[in-house]
């Protein structure tokens, strides 16, 4: 599909700066489109705009830069309008609901956190404490099927170990933040957590990630990134996910 | 204690850019979506998830998870063996390819990205590792 339109990248409130200067976004200059109480932050769309790293990058620089300034209510990737027509009208008739969410997330910020277990620490740590996973390993049978067998042994060990980890870290994270929210499955990763957290606490929260990450197995690498543009918390599980 | 209204700027001394491999998956997979909108092609970045998932549930998976648990060398157990010709160059690709990610093929870029990523902690060199998993590089 030919995208050309208006790309939106975010939605702010009338109180937000919106200093726009030198962010050049996946299409041209940012520009801001104002419907009453609120404002879009667009560009032009390009015809055949995709999910490559360096308009993903543009995307990510435009919502950052909203986000250090003041609150803003960030795109996904890749969400174009029509034309600015369609566009004011579906901000003035969510404006409340824009409102409402930008309120919620007013001196708020995301910060995300990865666990990587070690793949080879893993497999240690299987070895050492499954005991199906020692029997099917021991067995004198190398054939397909019994090695088919152990891989999925394996498995299944790796899968409850990892739902172990993440047990640990959210029960950890989340008295410190306002909410949390699980993330896309990333390869490797036990654990991709969204936490909305209070910009003044976002130190303290990188701090007990620290803490956590020295008391954790050393098998286990513990990645805090933020404060982010809060991309977990304006959809669903977040609040509303609007459909017009 | 400072109020923050929404017009102050949310800058805190710890605040420092994120890097696209932090948060990829939160540009394609988060956010808000206007439904009456239009969604721009990602046929690239789906192709890779589904492909992920395919490949997790693979035989060919389960005989690399096999092979490697097979090379665990526990320093109270001297048994392990190595594995029949069978298995060719597998094994020989699984030997040295220790820092590999479980995920191969189709998800290697990826699984490598992570863990280089992992490996070089906060650098700006993953920006440009990750950027073969998303399909742009030509």
């Amino acid at each position: 599909m030919t995208a050309t339109g208006l790309y939106v990248y975010g939605v702010v409130g009338a109180g937000h700066p919106c200093r726009l200067a030198g962010l050049t976004g996946v299409g041209g200059p940012a520009r801001s489109v104002a419907a009453g109480p609120v404002t879009a932050v667009v560009g032009d769309a390009t015809p055949g705009l995709r999910a490559k790293r360096r308009h993903l990058a543009a995307h990510h620089a435009v919502v950052e830069s909203l986000a250090r300034q003041g609150t803003v209510l960030p795109m996904r990737f890749g969400v174009v309008s029509p034309d600015e027509e369609t566009l004011r009208r579906e901000l003035t008739t969510g404006a409340d609901r824009y409102q409402a969410l930008l309120s919620e997330l007013a001196g708020r910020v995301e910060l995300n956190v990865k666990a990587f277990p070690d793949e080879e620490w893993m497999l240690r740590e299987v070895v050492r404490h499954e005991p199906t996973v020692r029997a099917l390993r021991s067995r004198a049978s190398v054939s397909l099927p019994a090695q088919v067998e152990l891989g999925q042994a394996v498995a299944a060990a790796l899968a409850t170990r990892q739902s172990a980890v993440a047990r640990d870290v959210l029960a950890r994270l989340e008295p410190l933040a306002v909410r949390s929210q699980q993330g896309p499955p990333v390869p490797g990763c036990a654990v991709n957590a969204g936490f909305l957290v209070e910009a003044g606490r976002a130190g303290a929260f990188a701090a007990e990630v620290d803490a956590l990450r020295r008391e954790l197995d050393a098998g286990v690498a513990l990645r805090c990134t933020g404060p982010l543009p809060a991309y977990s918390f304006v959809t669903d599980g977040g609040a509303s996910r609007w459909a017009s | 204690m400072t109020v923050l209204k929404e017009q102050s700027p949310v800058i805190e001394p710890y605040w420092r850019s994120s890097t696209l491999y932090d948060v990829l998956e939160l540009i394609l997979d988060k956010g808000m979506v206007i439904d009456a909108y239009v969604r721009v092609s990602l046929v690239g970045i789906e192709l890779l998830t589904i492909d992920a998932r395919i490949v997790v549930a693979s035989v060919d998976t389960y005989l690399q998870f096999a092979e490697r648990v097979n090379r665990v060398d526990l320093t109270e157990t001297k048994n392990s063996r190595t594995l029949p010709e069978f298995f060719g160059d597998m094994s020989e690709q699984g030997s040295k390819g220790k820092s590999r990610g479980m995920l191969q093929g189709a998800t290697s870029a990826f699984s490598d990205a992570l863990q280089k990523g992992r490996s070089e902690g906060d650098g700006e060199r993953r920006h440009r590792a990750r950027s073969r998993g998303t399909g742009e590089d030509r």
